[in-house]
């Protein structure tokens, strides 16, 4: 699933990015690595952005990225 | 040449290592520091503090909650620097303005000096820098330490996740929002934070908008017309709440206007790729108060002292000047606010008002007494010396643009309306050209919001018209 | 004359400073004996700590990017001047955004003397990814565990001897807010540049063979082209990750050029 498919509060094992070059590069400085842990903690009230923990910070991004972050969701 | 060697068979490697390397570095880096951090970390209270955060955040950001918290802590910013600064500025003025002016006036006569002379000095240049520091210097001293006390606890990143949406309808990047507020304080301020947004087309739309934040020296323009026109028309019970509303709409149509133009520029002059947007919301940091109110309060200080006396001097040695000198019956103001008489009614403001913001490009605050004087001068009045800067209260003030000036409610609305989209004054000017190095730039900050103004005046004016 | 006379908590078996220590902040920046970068992730105190060894006023804010062009400033310590150079936050050296490639260059290329990472410890995990990326590209790094006091508000304890064990590379806990932890880390620095520390930076094995052959090949062939350039072997990796900045700087012929003088930010100062 994609990570904007994970429930608010819940959290998920990065698969892939689906993403090119300098975006994808960005992304994974920040941390967004095949393998990470991510959890979504906060939706922005007019929609749109979301933020998700990721080892330990909380990076906010819009969803023409994160519809392209391939999950795998978290047994807990 | 070797070099091209190098290159080619580095691509070549790349090539036969299935051009995953970038990401094999990244993750090995990752999990290193992942086992290092294990190792190192002894106890963790991670739960806790994220927890804290957490709830907090949830909501500072929710649907519910998120914008309204917003606007209550614009108002609560707003409400402390206005009711906070009115003490202070009427002190300032009553030092400086009601007790410094006759003292160096009495100076002046008891050293001989030719009136005029005096007049130029005490009652041009003296008056005008000494009304911008009471008006200028309490709200700023005000508004930047809480400011900072907000960002320094982690608070603006909010705002931005909360506006994002709106600022990615405008084309903007999301990090706008902080030059935006920024710009709340001062435009010039404003226009220097726009270095957090790297891409340089998205950093000028968000120069060229900045003017759409109401800076503090406008605040008491807005307070004071807002206060004795539109809370006027409101019973007196709710005078205060309607007068602070008003100038609340105002902030707010600001901010709906930096997202259209923003959305206008992005799509025509500034049309181009948006940038990658990502914003770290950092954990919550208790600032330490006293410092920041301290060091805030200096900095503030020392630029509102440099600002008045730079740029407010010689626009009141200019008022002076030109309210005294008599070229065909009447002064040379007198002769500008007359030919700027029909295009000012036709925008449903006057004369008085245009040549008052020709006079005050330098500094936003002397607009009010700029216009007092003027319209005291127009009218012939001798309540005012010629070219003095005044300092009445509401009620006289009000009489006086009432009766002698011919203002109505549409005047005083479209003032504020007027406030809020014109040109920038001359320190964000003279900032925007330091920053963007260009004066095609620059001039179109300058009179891209003035037309609008314009525009909008015009409007409100003819829609007025016809209604009433 | 600035005189901070906390005296560190870790400080008590080191030994290093001597009594009467104090860190000089100098309003101008006339000659200096070395040369100091500072790097760190946004966000982590950085300018905090950069103000209170410089006395710089520079606004700290608590938002990711404030810190947009390169700062310069300068202290004392110990009869030698240090030149000290804020580059602007950046959660890696990798990626080529502006602000990254300024940090990024005056690291490899400015050879500072000695570069000092300042950490998050609310967020050790994180901002070590930095270091080590740091750590690739030079030995004299000096790690400022910074914004301890959080930490330990958060009930979060870090083994800053460990760290430094596994990191090969001195660690200074830190609180630059309360001016904690500035004398030690300003006599640590002054003890790498000289030379009085042994320094064994952790370097990350790739467990890829073909990697590191490729690597190898590369750097003969670089170090063919520019004799005596440091690192080569980064040079060699980001090649290989197809880097276009580096790759541009090896065909102008900028690359390994040492860039000591003021690099400012286009567009605006």
């Amino acid at each position: 699933m994609i990570a904007t498919q994970i429930p608010v509060g819940g959290k998920a094992r990065i698969a892939a990015l689906k993403l090119v070059g300098q975006e994808k590069r960005r992304l994974m400085d920040l941390g967004f690595v095949p393998g990470a842990e991510i959890e979504r903690v906060l939706d922005a009230p007019l929609g749109g952005t979301i933020a998700f923990r990721i080892r330990g910070t909380v990076i906010a991004l819009r969803d023409n990225q994160t519809d392209k972050i391939e999950v795998t969701p978290c047994k807990n | 040449m070797a070099v091209d060697g190098i290159l080619q068979a580095a691509a070549q490697y790349r090539q036969s290592l299935g051009g995953r390397v970038h990401e094999a570095i990244v993750e090995r880096t990752f999990e290193e520091a992942e086992r290092i951090a294990e190792r190192a970390v002894v106890r963790e209270g991670e739960a806790r503090k994220f927890a804290l955060d957490l709830a907090l955040d949830r909501v500072l950001t929710s649907r519910v909650w998120g914008l309204p918290v917003m606007g209550l802590m614009l108002a609560a910013v707003l409400w402390i620097t206005v009711t906070g600064a009115n003490v202070p500025s009427a002190m300032l003025n009553d030092l400086l303005i009601g007790q410094g002016h006759p003292w160096l006036l009495s100076m002046f006569g008891s050293m001989g000096s030719p009136s005029w002379v005096t007049g130029f000095f005490v009652d041009g240049v003296y008056l005008a820098t000494a009304w911008v520091i009471s008006v200028m210097l309490p709200p700023m001293a005000i508004f930047f330490p809480l400011f900072t006390l907000l960002e320094d606890y982690g608070y603006l990143p909010r705002v931005s996740f909360n506006l994002d949406r709106a600022f990615r309808w405008a084309g903007a990047e999301g990090k706008q929002s902080l030059t935006m507020m920024m710009g709340f304080g001062c435009n010039a301020a404003g226009i220097v934070s726009t270095r957090i947004i790297s891409s340089p087309r998205e950093r000028l739309i968000a120069i060229l908008t900045n003017n759409f934040s109401i800076c503090n020296g406008r605040w008491p323009t807005l307070i004071l017309i807002g206060t004795i026109f539109v809370a006027a028309t409101a019973p007196p019970a709710f005078a205060g709440l309607v007068a602070a509303g008003s100038v609340l709409v105002i902030a707010v149509l600001g901010v709906l206007m930096t997202l259209l133009v923003s959305r206008v520029l992005s799509r025509t002059i500034l049309k181009g790729e948006p940038s990658h947007f990502s914003l770290e919301l950092p954990p919550y940091r208790p600032p330490q108060i006293g410092k920041v109110i301290v060091r805030s309060v200096f900095d503030r200080t020392l630029i509102v002292l440099w600002r008045a006396v730079v740029m407010a001097a010689p626009a009141g040695a200019l008022i002076w000047i030109t309210s005294n000198i008599i070229v065909g019956g009447d002064s040379l103001a007198g002769h500008f606010v007359g030919w700027l008489d029909p295009f000012g009614v036709a925008l449903g403001l006057n004369g008085v008002i245009l040549a008052a913001y020709v006079f005050a490009i330098p500094a936003n605050e002397i607009i009010v007494p700029t216009i007092l004087m003027l319209t005291l001068n127009v009218a012939r009045s001798t309540m005012a010396q010629q070219g003095v800067m005044l300092e009445l209260d509401q009620t006289a003030t009000r009489d006086v643009l009432v009766n002698h000036g011919g203002w109505t409610l549409l005047t005083g609305v479209n003032l504020m309306l007027f406030s809020l989209l014109h040109n920038p004054c001359s320190t964000t000017l003279m900032t925007i050209y330091k920053e963007t190095k260009s004066w095609k730039w620059t001039l179109w900050s300058a009179l891209m919001p003035i037309g609008i103004g314009f525009a909008v005046c015009g409007l409100v004016a003819l829609v007025w018209r016809l209604v009433t | 004359m600035q005189e901070l006379k906390q005296v560190p908590k870790a400080c008590d078996a080191c030994g290093s400073c001597s009594a009467g220590d104090r860190i000089v902040p100098m309003r101008r920046i006339e000659g200096s004996d070395y040369v100091i970068a500072l790097a760190g992730n946004p966000n982590t105190g950085k300018s905090t700590v950069f103000n209170a060894l410089t006395g710089m006023r520079q606004h700290v804010g608590n938002w990711a990017g404030k810190t947009v062009v390169r700062e310069e400033g300068a202290y004392k310590f110990r009869d030698k001047t240090y030149r000290l150079v804020d580059l602007p936050g950046t959660y890696s050296l990798l990626s080529n955004s502006v602000d990254e490639e300024i940090a990024r260059d005056f690291v490899l290329f400015g050879r500072p003397d000695c570069t000092v990472v300042v950490v998050d410890a609310t967020a050790l995990e994180r901002n070590l990814a930095l270091v080590l990326q740091i750590l690739e590209i030079t030995d004299r790094v000096v790690v400022a565990l910074n914004l301890m006091d959080e930490a330990e508000r958060h009930g979060i304890k870090i083994d800053d001897r460990a760290l430094a064990r596994d990191l090969g590379v001195p660690v200074v806990p830190m609180s630059a807010r309360s001016k904690k932890g500035l004398l030690e880390l300003a006599a640590t620095v002054a003890d790498v540049v000289e030379g009085q520390v042994a320094l064994r930076p952790h370097r990350i094995a790739h467990l890829d063979p073909e990697l590191d052959k490729a690597v190898v090949s590369l750097v003969r062939e670089i170090e063919k082209e520019h004799p005596g350039i440091q690192n080569a072997r980064w040079i060699a990796l980001r090649l290989l990750e197809g880097d276009v900045g580096v790759e541009n700087e090896l065909r102008s012929g900028t690359l390994g050029k040492p860039v000591h003088g003021t690099l400012s930010l286009a567009g605006g100062q």
